[in-house]
Protein backbone atom coordinates (compact mmCIF):
# COMPACT_ATOMS: atom_id res chain seq x y z
CA UNK A 1 0.00 0.00 0.00
CA UNK A 2 1.39 3.50 -1.12
CA UNK A 3 1.88 5.59 1.59
CA UNK A 4 -0.03 8.62 2.45
CA UNK A 5 1.16 12.04 2.31
CA UNK A 6 0.41 14.77 4.40
CA UNK A 7 -0.13 18.09 2.82
CA UNK A 8 2.99 19.61 5.08
CA UNK A 9 4.52 16.86 5.70
CA UNK A 10 6.63 15.39 2.61
CA UNK A 11 6.27 16.37 -1.00
CA UNK A 12 8.45 15.26 -4.50
CA UNK A 13 11.71 17.15 -4.20
CA UNK A 14 11.60 18.25 -7.55
CA UNK A 15 8.10 20.31 -6.52
CA UNK A 16 9.19 21.42 -2.86
CA UNK A 17 12.15 22.88 -4.78
CA UNK A 18 10.62 25.11 -7.27
CA UNK A 19 7.75 26.07 -5.08
CA UNK A 20 9.95 27.94 -2.78
CA UNK A 21 10.56 31.69 -3.04
CA UNK A 22 13.83 31.48 -3.51
CA UNK A 23 15.03 28.22 -4.24
CA UNK A 24 17.74 26.47 -5.92
CA UNK A 25 15.74 25.53 -8.42
CA UNK A 26 14.19 28.93 -9.41
CA UNK A 27 17.72 29.91 -9.62
CA UNK A 28 18.53 27.74 -12.21
CA UNK A 29 15.49 28.31 -14.22
CA UNK A 30 16.49 32.13 -13.80
CA UNK A 31 19.98 31.74 -14.71
CA UNK A 32 18.71 29.69 -17.73
CA UNK A 33 16.48 32.23 -18.58
CA UNK A 34 18.91 34.71 -18.42
CA UNK A 35 21.40 32.59 -20.64
CA UNK A 36 18.74 32.56 -23.33
CA UNK A 37 17.90 36.14 -23.38
CA UNK A 38 20.84 38.23 -22.72
CA UNK A 39 22.77 37.20 -25.64
CA UNK A 40 24.01 39.91 -27.65
CA UNK A 41 22.38 38.51 -30.89
CA UNK A 42 19.38 38.01 -29.63
CA UNK A 43 16.22 39.51 -31.43
CA UNK A 44 15.43 42.00 -29.33
CA UNK A 45 18.64 43.53 -29.79
CA UNK A 46 19.47 42.43 -33.61
CA UNK A 47 16.24 44.65 -34.27
CA UNK A 48 17.08 47.57 -32.35
CA UNK A 49 20.61 47.62 -34.22
CA UNK A 50 18.54 47.41 -37.35
CA UNK A 51 16.50 50.38 -36.63
CA UNK A 52 19.52 52.07 -35.14
CA UNK A 53 21.76 51.78 -38.68
CA UNK A 54 18.15 52.75 -40.27
CA UNK A 55 16.88 56.21 -38.59
CA UNK A 56 20.53 57.54 -37.35
CA UNK A 57 21.28 59.03 -41.09
CA UNK A 58 17.79 59.93 -41.25
CA UNK A 59 17.69 61.77 -38.03
CA UNK A 60 21.42 63.01 -38.73
CA UNK A 61 19.84 64.80 -41.94
CA UNK A 62 16.89 66.17 -39.91
CA UNK A 63 19.17 67.68 -37.86
CA UNK A 64 21.56 69.34 -40.14
CA UNK A 65 18.01 70.37 -41.81
CA UNK A 66 17.35 72.20 -38.79
CA UNK A 67 20.56 73.97 -38.18
CA UNK A 68 20.92 75.48 -41.46
CA UNK A 69 18.17 77.82 -40.81
CA UNK A 70 20.38 79.83 -38.96
CA UNK A 71 23.68 80.94 -40.67
CA UNK A 72 22.99 84.55 -42.11
CA UNK A 73 26.31 86.07 -41.14
CA UNK A 74 28.50 85.95 -44.10
CA UNK A 75 26.77 89.01 -46.21
CA UNK A 76 27.39 90.69 -43.08
CA UNK A 77 30.75 90.23 -43.08
CA UNK A 78 30.93 90.94 -46.98
CA UNK A 79 28.92 94.55 -46.19
CA UNK A 80 31.98 95.46 -43.76
CA UNK A 81 34.65 95.05 -46.02
CA UNK A 82 33.42 97.20 -48.76
CA UNK A 83 31.97 99.76 -46.41
CA UNK A 84 35.20 101.99 -46.99
CA UNK A 85 35.91 102.14 -50.31
CA UNK A 86 39.43 103.58 -51.04
CA UNK A 87 39.07 106.35 -53.43
CA UNK A 88 35.71 107.67 -51.42
CA UNK A 89 38.48 108.37 -48.76
CA UNK A 90 40.41 110.24 -51.00
CA UNK A 91 38.18 112.20 -51.99
CA UNK A 92 36.85 112.95 -48.43
CA UNK A 93 40.10 114.84 -47.70
CA UNK A 94 38.69 118.42 -47.89
CA UNK A 95 35.59 117.02 -46.00
CA UNK A 96 37.06 115.70 -43.02
CA UNK A 97 39.37 118.83 -43.19
CA UNK A 98 36.39 121.18 -42.93
CA UNK A 99 34.46 119.40 -40.38
CA UNK A 100 36.86 119.66 -37.68
CA UNK A 101 37.58 123.00 -38.23
CA UNK A 102 34.03 123.65 -38.00
CA UNK A 103 33.27 121.26 -35.05
CA UNK A 104 35.93 122.49 -32.46
CA UNK A 105 34.07 121.94 -29.61
CA UNK A 106 33.98 117.90 -30.57
CA UNK A 107 37.34 117.33 -32.10
CA UNK B 1 35.57 110.73 -5.93
CA UNK B 2 37.74 110.05 -8.94
CA UNK B 3 35.12 112.50 -10.45
CA UNK B 4 36.35 115.38 -8.09
CA UNK B 5 39.94 114.84 -8.54
CA UNK B 6 39.50 115.04 -12.08
CA UNK B 7 37.63 118.32 -11.89
CA UNK B 8 40.21 119.53 -9.21
CA UNK B 9 43.23 118.86 -12.01
CA UNK B 10 40.87 120.06 -14.63
CA UNK B 11 40.78 123.54 -12.62
CA UNK B 12 44.82 123.48 -11.62
CA UNK B 13 45.32 123.07 -14.99
CA UNK B 14 43.57 125.36 -16.37
CA UNK B 15 44.56 128.20 -13.93
CA UNK B 16 48.04 127.35 -14.51
CA UNK B 17 49.20 125.43 -17.84
CA UNK B 18 49.16 127.24 -21.14
CA UNK B 19 48.24 124.34 -22.88
CA UNK B 20 45.08 124.37 -20.93
CA UNK B 21 43.82 127.73 -22.42
CA UNK B 22 44.95 127.27 -25.83
CA UNK B 23 42.30 124.57 -25.38
CA UNK B 24 40.14 126.65 -24.41
CA UNK B 25 40.09 129.14 -26.88
CA UNK B 26 39.88 126.31 -29.28
CA UNK B 27 36.58 125.16 -27.71
CA UNK B 28 37.66 122.02 -26.13
CA UNK B 29 35.15 121.17 -22.79
CA UNK B 30 38.29 121.19 -20.11
CA UNK B 31 36.99 117.91 -18.38
CA UNK B 32 37.96 116.13 -22.10
CA UNK B 33 40.96 118.47 -22.98
CA UNK B 34 42.24 117.25 -19.54
CA UNK B 35 41.03 113.99 -19.93
CA UNK B 36 43.11 113.72 -23.50
CA UNK B 37 46.45 115.41 -21.99
CA UNK B 38 46.18 112.97 -18.88
CA UNK B 39 45.96 109.67 -21.15
CA UNK B 40 41.95 108.35 -19.88
CA UNK B 41 41.12 109.03 -23.39
CA UNK B 42 42.15 108.29 -26.70
CA UNK B 43 41.07 108.76 -30.26
CA UNK B 44 40.40 105.52 -32.44
CA UNK B 45 41.24 104.88 -35.72
CA UNK B 46 37.55 104.85 -36.47
CA UNK B 47 37.10 108.54 -36.12
CA UNK B 48 35.40 108.14 -32.37
CA UNK B 49 37.14 108.76 -28.94
CA UNK B 50 37.64 105.51 -26.64
CA UNK B 51 38.53 104.88 -23.00
CA UNK B 52 41.84 104.02 -22.70
CA UNK B 53 41.69 102.86 -18.94
CA UNK B 54 38.13 101.97 -17.41
CA UNK B 55 36.48 105.09 -17.47
CA UNK B 56 34.59 106.76 -14.51
CA UNK B 57 31.20 107.93 -15.36
CA UNK B 58 31.83 111.31 -15.83
CA UNK B 59 34.27 110.41 -18.48
CA UNK B 60 32.06 108.16 -19.97
CA UNK B 61 29.19 110.38 -20.38
CA UNK B 62 31.42 113.03 -21.44
CA UNK B 63 32.66 110.92 -24.36
CA UNK B 64 29.85 109.31 -24.96
CA UNK B 65 28.20 112.91 -25.77
CA UNK B 66 31.42 113.58 -27.76
CA UNK B 67 30.84 110.72 -29.83
CA UNK B 68 27.36 111.42 -30.41
CA UNK B 69 28.00 114.52 -31.76
CA UNK B 70 30.78 113.34 -34.46
CA UNK B 71 28.49 110.71 -35.81
CA UNK B 72 26.01 113.41 -36.20
CA UNK B 73 28.95 115.90 -38.11
CA UNK B 74 29.82 112.74 -39.75
CA UNK B 75 26.48 111.84 -41.08
CA UNK B 76 25.84 115.32 -42.45
CA UNK B 77 29.37 115.48 -44.27
CA UNK B 78 29.27 111.95 -45.64
CA UNK B 79 25.70 112.47 -47.06
CA UNK B 80 26.98 115.79 -48.69
CA UNK B 81 29.68 114.12 -50.27
CA UNK B 82 28.76 110.82 -51.18
CA UNK B 83 29.96 108.64 -48.72
CA UNK B 84 29.33 106.63 -45.84
CA UNK B 85 29.30 107.40 -42.46
CA UNK B 86 32.21 105.01 -41.52
CA UNK B 87 34.15 106.29 -44.66
CA UNK B 88 33.42 109.68 -42.96
CA UNK B 89 34.48 109.12 -39.51
CA UNK B 90 37.76 107.01 -40.86
CA UNK B 91 38.64 109.34 -43.04
CA UNK B 92 38.73 111.78 -40.16
CA UNK B 93 40.10 109.48 -37.87
CA UNK B 94 43.05 109.74 -39.65
CA UNK B 95 43.74 113.06 -39.83
CA UNK B 96 42.75 113.50 -36.20
CA UNK B 97 45.17 111.30 -34.74
CA UNK B 98 47.63 112.63 -37.65
CA UNK B 99 47.21 115.96 -36.97
CA UNK B 100 45.50 116.70 -33.57
CA UNK B 101 47.32 114.75 -30.89
CA UNK B 102 50.02 115.97 -29.72
CA UNK B 103 52.84 114.66 -27.64
CA UNK B 104 51.28 113.04 -24.74
CA UNK B 105 47.88 112.16 -25.67
CA UNK B 106 46.70 108.30 -26.78
CA UNK B 107 45.81 107.11 -30.09
CA UNK B 108 44.88 103.43 -31.06
CA UNK B 109 47.00 101.94 -33.27
CA UNK B 110 45.55 99.65 -36.06
CA UNK B 111 46.26 96.27 -33.98
CA UNK B 112 43.75 98.21 -31.10
CA UNK B 113 46.73 98.86 -28.66
CA UNK B 114 46.58 102.53 -27.09
CA UNK B 115 49.91 104.25 -28.06
CA UNK B 116 51.14 107.61 -26.67
CA UNK B 117 52.03 109.93 -29.11
CA UNK B 118 55.59 111.56 -29.62
CA UNK B 119 57.66 113.18 -32.05
CA UNK B 120 57.46 110.08 -34.46
CA UNK B 121 54.64 109.79 -37.13
CA UNK B 122 51.75 107.96 -35.78
CA UNK B 123 50.41 104.03 -36.56
CA UNK B 124 47.95 104.89 -38.98
CA UNK B 125 45.61 102.30 -40.66
CA UNK B 126 46.73 101.24 -43.81
CA UNK B 127 43.59 102.41 -45.76
CA UNK B 128 44.13 105.95 -44.46
CA UNK B 129 45.19 108.02 -47.34
CA UNK B 130 49.06 109.01 -47.29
Amino acid sequence: MEPVHHRNQLKPKKSHQMNEPFSKGKANMAQYQHQLTNRTDNAIRRHMRKMIFLYTPLMASVLTGCVQVTAPDKPIVINLNIAIRQEILYKLGPASQKVIENNPGVF
Amino acid sequence: MRDSVEMIIAALLLGTTATSAMAFQSGRDPAYQTARESGLVGEKSDGYLGFVVPPSSAVRALVEDINIKRKAVYSKEALANGATVEEMALRTGCRLIAERTVAGEKYQTPSGAWKTRDDSPPQLDARCPQ
